[in-house]
């Protein structure tokens, strides 16, 4: 009896390995993820790959009313207002006659914003942590 | 796929619901196991990956009532350890072929840190160990799990797990 059972038992998993191994899958490659568990803290996957994970994108903001907004399309802020020419199309329509000249605090904020913005969200990473 | 789950989930429930009367006894066993084994799914790029599962830790208790001790209901808690770590837990609903031969069928689920639910089932070898009950136990087992907040997308993962441990009558 024992041996008959064992021997079915064994048939069957060897028949679903078989099955697994006919269904054309491939190994995984090192540092693929299959669960968002597979990323460290903060990460999440998205197609095989571990990203940084998105943060909610900053609020529908009219950068047109806003002056720190403005700020950063005079050029006052530093090096912070070119990236958010190239981020965000609604900085590039503010008329820079609008802006408030020397406002570099608000350039800073704006640069805070642009990072959060998305497009700069998903950034490959490492592969998923210790697999 | 929600709908058969909630099927499936409620026919194991009314399943396990039926309790014995007050003639019969339960039959309850418990069991500890090790193992590991394949875990694959399309992480959205068109393409069903494997790799090797997580290992996992599991203990169990299973019931039978004497009148019918070829069915039986079993719970298990399971912990993912590595590489990366979970919890779980699984109800099965089982039934002996011969004496040391039975098949399952149940529900499995991931509870933390992210969750995953689908159904799951296996077969389990039982080798005496002893004239007390005792056996080691080899469980190969298949699991799909459609559901949860750990998937990356509107995917199923699949895994193919082969458990060992031991199994002793209570």
């Amino acid at each position: 009896m024992w041996n008959s059972d064992a021997t079915g038992a064994w048939l069957l998993a060897l028949a679903v390995a078989s099955a697994l191994a006919a269904a054309g899958c491939t190994a995984a490659e090192v540092g693929t993820c299959l669960r968002h568990s597979d990323c460290g803290s903060g990460r999440v996957c998205s197609d095989g790959t571990c990203v940084t994970q998105s943060h909610a994108p900053p609020a529908d903001v009219d950068a047109s009313s806003t002056a720190d907004a403005a700020a950063v399309e005079a050029g006052d802020g530093g090096d912070g207002a070119p990236q958010a020419e190239a981020a965000t199309g609604e900085a590039s329509e503010i008329d820079s006659s609008e802006a408030g000249a020397g406002d570099s605090d608000a350039a800073a904020d704006m640069d805070a914003d642009v990072e959060a913005a998305p497009g700069f969200d998903a950034q490959d990473d490492a592969a998923p942590d210790g697999s | 796929m929600t709908r058969r789950s909630v099927m499936a989930a409620t026919v194991l429930a009314v399943t396990v619901a039926a309790w014995p009367a007050a003639a019969q006894q339960w039959q309850l066993g418990g069991q500890l196991g090790a193992g590991s084994g394949l875990e694959g799914g399309d992480p959205g790029t068109g393409e069903t990956i494997f790799r090797r599962a997580r290992t996992r830790i599991q203990v169990g208790l299973d019931a039978r009532v004497d009148e019918t001790p070829e069915l039986g209901y079993g719970f298990l808690g399971f912990a993912e350890v590595e590489p990366h770590v979970g919890v779980g837990a699984e109800l099965r609903l089982s039934r002996r072929f011969g004496t040391r031969v039975s098949g399952f069928v149940g529900g499995i689920g991931v509870l933390a840190p992210h969750t995953l639910v689908g159904g799951s089932f296996g077969i389990q070898l039982l080798i005496p160990a002893d004239s007390d009950g005792s056996s080691w136990f080899v469980e190969p087992a298949f699991a799909a799990l459609p559901l949860g907040t750990d998937l990356p997308g509107d995917k199923v993962l699949f895994w193919g797990t082969l458990t060992m441990g031991m199994h002793v009558e209570l």
